[in-house]
């Protein structure tokens, strides 16, 4: 066997386990998504149940309002995270990345926020990440501390209206 | 169609669309610049807190330095110049493995550097990457030529069977089948002018929303169809990421999953040549 024979064993078994890795973690079998995805630093493994079994059908909503010196609360205010859909978006999206991105960040905070401890939860990622984001939007006003909301809604063509789903402290900008 | 025969020719087709969504992603990751900054959206500062590996890791050493801010930076220019000498003919006269490998390793980085804000699109790209840096270390090699688009046609049908399956366990897909207008209906992946139009048109909804599903499910047969039957299940396909594109704004899905189907239909092809035989 020379060095070009065992090349193609190696890849073509490599890609053989690759393909082997994506079913089982489509479907679980054998309980082993877990113990692959752990080891998928790089996203190798994909998740291909795109809107299934249930679409989301809602639309999160980001609000910040912030705290003077007085310890005045300002007014509400949201952070557009859905954006007005467009002929040209169909090829040239680049909100489309930051969009996913604060709607992934939100799903998880709102799903951990029963599921982990208080302390937990405002050292999670997707809570830090969060925070770190609506410091960082420019403010007319001279607010010391800052807060976010999440809100849900139903739609352009809603048949309930807008609840809450979650507010964090207050936090230092 | 005997075209798609030529083990060169499928690879040249599924390089040239993967690339044309890969630049798409990349000048829009560039152009998303100021979110990599340490206290906006994508701070490696943030996601970095999520790591359990040592520091005295060398490779992840390696990593952090070239995820941090502003040298994650340098990682997208540099891929954006390698996608240029790949895909404009003639600049590059040597190898296409050196520059498909640093195209993969960016991929990689970005993928590592990303928690939040990647799609299904970004995965298939990564894999047709991966695949077209193994066909292109050696291309007279037919056995990994040919094994990688057995791979890339096998993720791709896995990817609509996948799809398909679970929306067929879901209430709102098959039996409340309303979950296409319900989704054209938010803001955040629909389209209020689309969301008004189906809305009350209880016929159309239950057509597209158990018509993904059926097709979807189905779409492994495209292997067993042979020429022209293909034609249906791959125009379908086009024609659903063309309306996702417009309707959902998924703009790089469809580059991503078009470079799968020359490897589709090589499988169908090299299919209906045995059974031929």
């Amino acid at each position: 066997m020379n060095l070009s024979d065992i090349f193609t064993y190696v890849i073509v078994g490599c890609l053989g386990f690759w393909l082997l890795a994506s079913i089982i973690c489509q479907f679980n079998f054998l309980r082993l998504e877990n113990f692959f995805r752990r080891m998928d630093f790089f996203s190798l493994l994909p998740r291909w149940s795109f809107f299934a079994p249930n679409p989301g059908v809602t639309d999160y909503h980001l609000l910040y309002r912030d705290k003077d010196q007085e310890d005045e609360c300002g007014r509400w205010i949201e952070y557009p995270i859905a954006s007005n859909r467009t002929l040209l978006g169909a090829v040239w999206n680049p909100k489309k990345r930051n969009k996913k991105a604060l709607s992934d960040a939100v799903q998880t905070l709102v799903r951990s926020s029963s599921m982990l401890k208080a302390s937990e939860f405002k050292t999670s990622m997707c809570y830090i990440a969060l925070v770190n984001f609506i410091a960082s939007l420019p403010r007319d006003t001279s607010g010391r501390v800052t807060q976010f909301m999440i809100m849900e809604s139903y739609g352009h063509l809603p048949d309930k209206g807008p609840k809450m789903l979650f507010r964090s402290e207050f936090h230092k900008i | 169609m005997e075209q798609f025969l030529n083990i060169e020719f499928v690879y040249s087709c599924m390089k040239y669309f993967v690339l044309i969504g890969v630049s798409i992603s990349t000048i829009e990751l560039l152009y998303n610049w100021k979110n990599f900054k340490d206290n906006r959206l994508y701070s490696w500062k943030v996601i970095a807190t999520r790591d359990t590996f040592s520091e005295s890791n060398v490779l992840y050493r390696v990593a952090h330095f070239l995820l941090k801010y502003p040298n994650f930076l340098g990682v997208i220019i540099l891929r954006l110049l390698v996608i240029v000498l790949l895909a404009v003919p003639g600049i590059w006269m040597f190898s296409q493995a050196p520059l498909l490998l640093i195209i993969v390793v960016t991929s990689l980085l970005i993928n590592y550097r990303s928690p939040f804000g990647q799609d299904g699109s970004d995965q298939m790209s990564t894999i047709v990457l991966i695949t077209l840096f193994l066909y292109h270390i050696n291309p007279e090699n037919t056995i990994v030529a040919q094994a990688g688009l057995w791979f890339i046609a096998l993720q791709s049908l896995l990817s609509y069977f996948t799809a398909g399956f679970f929306k067929a366990k879901g209430e709102k897909w098959t039996t409340k089948p309303n979950a296409v207008f319900l989704i054209f209906n938010t803001a955040t992946y629909g389209s209020k002018p689309i969301a008004q139009y189906l809305e009350g048109k209880q016929g159309a909804i239950t057509f597209l929303t158990w018509s993904t599903v059926a097709v979807e499910v189905m779409f492994p047969l495209v292997l067993v169809t042979g020429y022209p039957g293909m034609i249906l299940f791959l125009g379908w396909g086009l024609a659903f990421h063309l309306m996702n594109a417009l309707v959902m704004g998924l703009n790089s899905f469809l580059w991503a999953f078009l470079a799968t189907y020359g490897a589709i239909i090589y499988c169908c092809m090299q299919l209906s040549s045995y059974w031929v035989l």
